[in-house]
C-alpha cells in the first residue's frame, strides 16, 4: 500500500468518522448510526495519517476513550439510560476533552491538506474556519445548557422559552458547520485521490 | 469566614476545584500550551475568592449540604446556616449570630487555624523583609567599593559590569530592564520585589545572556505579583495538603511558562543551551521565597521543565481558541454554581439519613416568596417535615429536627393539624395574596380534604371541604420563609373552588362608591398558585401534582370579581328603574392610571349570560333595554376593562347582581379602586369610584 493510498484511506476514514458522529437515525432508542462507530473510523485515521502528522499521536488515548464511552452509552440507551448527566465534573471533563479533540484532528487535517496538496490552501483554509466556528458553537452549546438560573430564573424545572430558543439556534448553526466540515473532508479525500500529493514527512502543525 | 465551618466550605469547595483542575491538567499536560496550563490556575483563583454557597448554589460538589449534615451530626445543631461572607478569615466576637459558632471544640479549631494564618503570614513578611535588608546592605557595600574603585582609579566612573550586562541583553531581547545586584552566598539569578525590582545575581555566576532573559520576561509578566498571590492563598489555606500542592504546581508552572516564553525569543543551538543551563541547575538547592521569581525551582521541577522544552514547540494561533473556551467552560460552575434540588432521602453517604435531610433542607433556599408559599402548601400537603424545613424560619429548624428525628409528620406540629387528610392530588391556591409591607406578603392558603367534616355528603350540594390557613411568606436574610398565621380551619366550598375562586365562601377584597340611588360593591378575589403539573403539546391532558416544592418558583394568578348594586333609594321611586347599564374599569395604579377619556375601554368582546356573544357593546347604552341586548348580559376585556346591563323588570331585589367572572391575570396584589359608568335606562348616568372598604381588609 503506497502513501497515497494510505492518505486516502485515512481521510476516508475521517469523513466517514464526522459522518457518524453528527448523523443519528433511530428506531426506538436505538441509534443505528452509533457515535462510537465513528470514533473507531477516526480512530483508523489517526493511524493511517499519522506518518504525516505526529500530533495525532496525541489524540490516540483519546479517540479510544471516547469510542469506548460512546459504546457503553449505546448499550445503555437501549435500556433508557445514559452515561452523561449524572456527575457534572465528569460531564465537563468529557466535553473539554471533545472539543479538544475534534479542534486538534480538524487542525491537523487542515494542515495535512495545506501541506500535502498542491492547492490545499482553500480546503484547509475552509477546514480551519469551520473548526473555529464548531469549538465556539459546541462551546456555547454546552455553557448555554449548563448556565442555569443566573440568566434565566425559570430554567429549574426545565429549559426556559429564552433558553430554549438559544439552544435551538445554537443547535442548528452547530450542525450547519459540522455538515460543512463532512463535506469538506470529503472534498480533501477528493483532492488526494485525483491530484498530485506533496511528498512531506510532516504536516508540521 | 467567621467560624470553622466557614472555612471547612471554602476549602471544600476549593478543593473541588482543584480536583478538576488537576484532572483535566492531566489530561492537557502534553497538549496545551504553557499559557494554558498557567491561567487554567485562574478557576481555582475563582473558586478561592468566590465566597462558597453564594446564592445558594455550589460549585461542582453540594458541599453546603456536606458541611451542614456534618455540622448538625457532630454539634446537633439545626439552627444555623453556614455562610461565607469573605473568602478571609474576619475577626470573631461572641456575639450571636456573628460569630464563633459558641461550640467550644470547633471555635478551638477555628482560632487554631486564625493563628496558622497569622504565623504563615507573618513568617512569610519577616523573611521578604530580611531578604530586602540583606540586599540593602548588599547595595551599600557595592556603592562603597564602587566609589573605592572610582577613587583608586583617578576620579574615573567604572560602573557596575552585571549591570550593563543586563542592559545590553535587556536591549538585545527589547524588554525593560531594571537595577542589578550581585550578592555573596547565593545559587542562583533571581527577582525581587514587585514596586521597586531588582535582578540579584550570584558574585561568581558566570552571566548568561539566557538567564537574564529569563528574569526579565518574569519582570516584563509581573510574575513576582504572581508569586504573592500564590503565596497569600497558601497562607489562607495553610492546613490543606491539597491546595498547597497546588501553590507549588502553580510556581512550576509559571516558571515553565516563562520558560516557554524564553524559547519563543532564543533559536536553534540557543534553545538547547537554555536546557543545558536547566539541566546544570537541577542539582543545586533552591529555598522558597516570597516576593521573588528564581530561574530554579528545585531539581525535580526542573527536570520537568526540561522534558517541556524537549518537547518545545511554537502552539498554533489557533489554539487559543480551544484554550480560552475549555478555560470558559469550565468557569461556568464556578461562576454560575448549581442550584441543590430539592429532593431528599436519596443517596446520604451518612447512617444517619434523617440528619442529612434536615441538614440539606435548610440549605436549599426559597429565592422568591411564590416559592416559599409552594414548599410550605406541599410540606402540608405531603406532611414532608425536611420540605418544611426549607422554608421554615432558622429559629425553628431545632424543633423541626426533633420531631421528624422522632418519627412525626407536619400535622403533628403546632398549628398545622388538619381536620382531615389532605387531598394532595388536588393541590393548593393561595387566596387574595397582598403584599403587607416591603418583603411581607401574605395570604389565605386553602387545599382540599379527603373527607367530610361534619358528615355531611356534600357530592349532593356539588360542595366539598376544604382546609384554609392565613399564612405570611416573610425574607429572613437571603432566604424566604413561611410564617402560619393561626390554626387550619375547615371551610366547605364549591367542588371547584382550587380551579375557580368561589367569591362566595372564601375571601374577597371589597370597594364600594355611593351613588344617588344605589351603593355599588365590588368584590374582588385573587388566586395564585405555582404550575406543579404538565400538559402535553395540545394541552389536553394533564399529569397528576407534582409535590416536589419548586423553591425558586412564581406564581401564576387568577381573579374574579362580583359586582352588585344596592338601592338605597326611597322604597316608591324603585318602580322607575328598570333597566341598569355598566362599564367600569380596575385601576392597579392611580398615580400611573391614564386619563379615562383618552382610553377606549368599550371592548369587542362582549359576552354574557344573557346576550349575544360577541355583541359590541354600546357604551351610551342607548337602545338597551328590551332590545335585542334584553335580559342580562357582560363582559370584559383583558385590558381590565367590563361591562355588561341587566334588565330589572316590574319587581326586584333591592340588591342586584350586574356583574361576576373571572380570568388570568400577570399581576399579584389587589387593585387601587375601581371606575363604573352607571347608566339608568339609557337616561341619567353616574361615574361612581369604588374605593377600598374602610380597613383595607377582605370581606368574608
Amino acid at each position: 500500500m503506497n502513501d497515497k493510498v494510505r492518505q486516502y484511506r485515512g481521510l476516508s476514514c475521517a469523513a466517514w468518522g464526522y459522518f457518524f458522529l453528527n448523523f443519528h437515525f433511530r428506531i426506538g432508542s436505538v441509534n443505528l448510526l452509533p457515535g462510537f462507530v465513528g470514533f473507531l473510523f477516526l480512530l483508523g485515521a489517526i493511524g493511517a495519517l499519522l506518518p504525516e502528522c505526529r500530533n495525532l499521536l496525541l489524540l490516540r488515548p483519546l479517540c479510544i476513550f471516547f469510542a469506548a464511552m460512546y459504546a457503553v452509552d449505546w448499550v445503555l440507551a437501549v435500556g433508557g439510560q445514559q452515561i452523561g448527566g449524572h456527575i457534572l465534573f465528569f460531564d465537563l471533563l468529557v466535553t473539554a476533552a471533545e472539543l479538544y479533540f475534534h479542534f486538534q484532528f480538524l487542525t491537523d487535517i487542515a494542515a495535512l491538506a495545506k501541506s500535502c496538496l498542491p492547492d490545499g490552501a482553500k480546503l484547509a483554509k475552509r477546514l480551519f474556519r469551520c473548526r473555529t466556528l464548531y469549538t465556539l458553537l459546541s462551546t456555547a452549546v454546552a455553557m448555554a445548557a449548563s448556565v442555569p438560573a443566573v440568566i434565566w430564573p425559570d430554567h429549574e424545572t426545565g429549559y426556559s422559552e429564552n433558553q430554549g430558543n438559544i439552544l435551538l439556534m445554537l443547535a442548528v448553526a452547530g450542525a450547519g458547520v459540522s455538515v460543512a466540515i463532512m463535506v469538506t473532508l470529503f472534498q480533501v479525500r477528493k483532492c488526494f485521490r485525483d491530484g498530485d500529493t506533496v511528498e512531506r514527512e510532516d504536516c508540521g502543525t | 469566614m467567621k467560624d470553622f465551618w466557614s472555612f471547612l466550605l471554602q476549602t471544600l469547595t476549593a478543593s473541588g476545584a482543584a480536583v478538576l483542575l488537576l484532572a483535566a491538567k492531566a489530561m492537557f499536560r502534553d497538549k496545551l500550551s504553557p499559557r494554558w496550563q498557567f491561567a487554567s490556575w485562574g478557576l481555582l483563583g475563582l473558586a478561592l475568592l468566590i465566597p462558597a454557597g453564594s446564592f445558594g448554589r455550589y460549585a461542582l460538589v453540594n458541599w453546603p449540604a456536606f458541611v451542614e449534615t456534618v455540622k448538625s451530626v457532630l454539634t446537633g445543631e439545626y439552627g444555623t446556616l453556614t455562610r461565607v461572607s469573605a473568602p478571609l478569615p474576619l475577626p470573631f466576637f461572641h456575639r450571636e449570630g456573628a460569630g464563633l459558632s459558641g461550640n467550644t471544640v470547633f471555635d478551638g479549631i477555628y482560632i487554631v487555624y486564625v493563628a496558622g494564618v497569622a504565623f504563615f503570614l507573618m513568617r512569610y513578611a519577616v523573611l521578604y523583609l530580611r531578604l530586602r535588608l540583606a540586599l540593602k546592605r548588599v547595595e551599600k557595600e557595592n556603592a562603597r567599593r564602587a566609589l573605592r574603585s572610582f577613587m583608586r582609579d583617578g576620579g574615573q566612573w567604572g560602573g557596575s559590569g552585571a549591570q550593563a550586562f543586563v542592559d545590553a541583553a535587556a536591549e538585545k531581547y527589547c524588554l525593560a530592564s531594571c537595577r542589578v545586584l550581585e550578592a555573596e552566598g547565593i545559587e542562583t539569578a533571581f527577582i525581587c520585589g514587585v514596586f521597586r525590582p531588582v535582578l540579584v545575581f550570584p558574585v561568581n555566576m558566570r552571566m548568561d545572556e539566557k538567564i537574564v532573559l529569563h528574569e526579565l520576561l518574569h519582570l516584563k509578566h509581573r510574575d513576582v505579583l504572581w508569586g504573592l498571590v500564590i503565596c497569600l492563598f497558601r497562607c489562607l489555606h495553610w492546613c490543606n495538603p491539597l491546595l498547597w500542592m497546588c501553590a507549588d504546581l502553580a510556581g512550576n508552572d509559571l516558571e515553565a511558562l516563562c520558560d516557554q516564553r524564553a524559547l519563543e525569543r532564543l533559536s536553534g543551538e540557543e534553545r538547547r543551551d537554555y536546557g543545558c543551563i536547566l539541566l546544570d541547575m537541577a542539582g543545586g538547592k533552591y529555598a522558597k521565597m516570597p516576593g521573588t521569581s528564581s530561574v530554579a525551582n528545585g531539581g525535580k521541577n526542573i527536570r520537568r521543565r526540561i522534558t517541556a522544552i524537549v518537547r518545545f514547540k511554537k502552539y498554533p494561533a489557533g489554539m487559543g481558541v480551544v484554550s480560552v473556551c475549555i478555560l470558559l467552560l469550565f468557569s461556568v460552575p464556578f461562576l454560575a454554581g448549581t442550584k441543590p434540588a430539592a429532593v431528599f432521602g436519596k443517596g446520604s453517604v451518612l447512617p444517619d439519613s434523617r440528619a442529612a435531610d434536615m441538614a440539606r433542607a435548610r440549605t436549599i433556599r426559597c429565592t422568591t416568596y411564590a416559592g416559599a408559599f409552594d414548599t410550605y402548601a406541599k410540606a402540608v400537603l405531603t406532611g414532608n417535615i425536611p420540605y418544611l424545613a426549607m422554608c421554615s424560619p432558622l429559629g425553628e429548624q431545632n424543633l423541626l429536627a426533633r420531631v421528624y428525628r422522632e418519627g412525626g409528620r407536619v400535622g403533628s406540629l403546632e398549628k398545622m393539624s388538619l381536620p382531615a387528610a389532605a387531598d394532595v392530588q388536588s393541590g393548593y391556591r393561595i387566596y387574595n395574596l397582598a403584599r403587607r409591607k416591603e418583603d411581607v406578603w401574605e395570604g389565605l392558603l386553602v387545599f382540599g380534604l379527603l373527607g367530610y367534616c361534619d358528615g355531611t355528603d356534600s357530592e349532593e350540594t356539588g360542595e366539598r371541604w376544604y382546609a384554609a390557613q392565613n399564612v405570611c411568606a416573610k425574607k429572613e436574610n437571603d432566604r424566604w420563609v413561611v410564617i402560619p398565621e393561626g390554626e387550619f380551619r375547615a371551610v366547605r366550598a364549591d367542588s371547584w373552588a382550587l380551579m375557580f375562586p368561589d367569591i362566595d365562601r372564601f375571601p374577597a377584597w371589597c370597594y364600594e362608591a355611593k351613588g344617588e340611588d344605589f351603593t355599588l360593591r365590588m368584590q374582588w378575589q385573587t388566586a395564585a398558585s405555582v404550575e406543579s403539573r404538565s400538559q402535553d403539546v395540545l394541552g389536553l391532558w394533564s399529569s397528576a401534582f407534582e409535590a416536589t416544592p419548586q423553591p425558586d418558583s412564581f406564581f401564576s394568578y387568577s381573579y374574579s370579581h362580583g359586582l352588585t348594586a344596592d338601592y338605597t333609594g326611597k322604597p316608591e321611586d324603585k318602580g322607575h328603574y328598570r333597566q341598569i347599564g355598566f362599564n367600569g374599569r380596575i385601576v392597579w395604579n392611580r398615580e400611573e392610571d391614564p386619563a379615562s377619556e383618552n382610553r377606549n375601554y368599550f371592548g369587542s368582546h362582549a359576552s354574557g349570560s344573557g346576550g349575544s356573544g360577541n355583541t359590541a357593546f354600546d357604551p351610551s347604552l342607548k337602545g338597551s333595554g328590551t332590545g335585542s341586548l334584553g335580559g342580562k348580559f357582560s363582559g370584559g376585556s383583558t385590558d381590565g376593562t367590563f361591562w355588561g346591563s341587566i334588565s330589572l323588570g316590574e319587581i326586584w331585589e333591592d340588591t342586584v347582581r350586574l356583574d361576576e367572572g373571572g380570568s388570568t391575570t400577570t399581576r399579584a396584589g389587589i387593585p387601587d379602586c375601581f371606575i363604573v359608568k352607571v347608566r339608568f335606562d339609557g337616561r341619567s348616568e353616574e361615574e361612581l369610584t369604588l374605593e377600598p372598604v374602610e380597613g383595607g381588609g377582605t370581606c368574608e
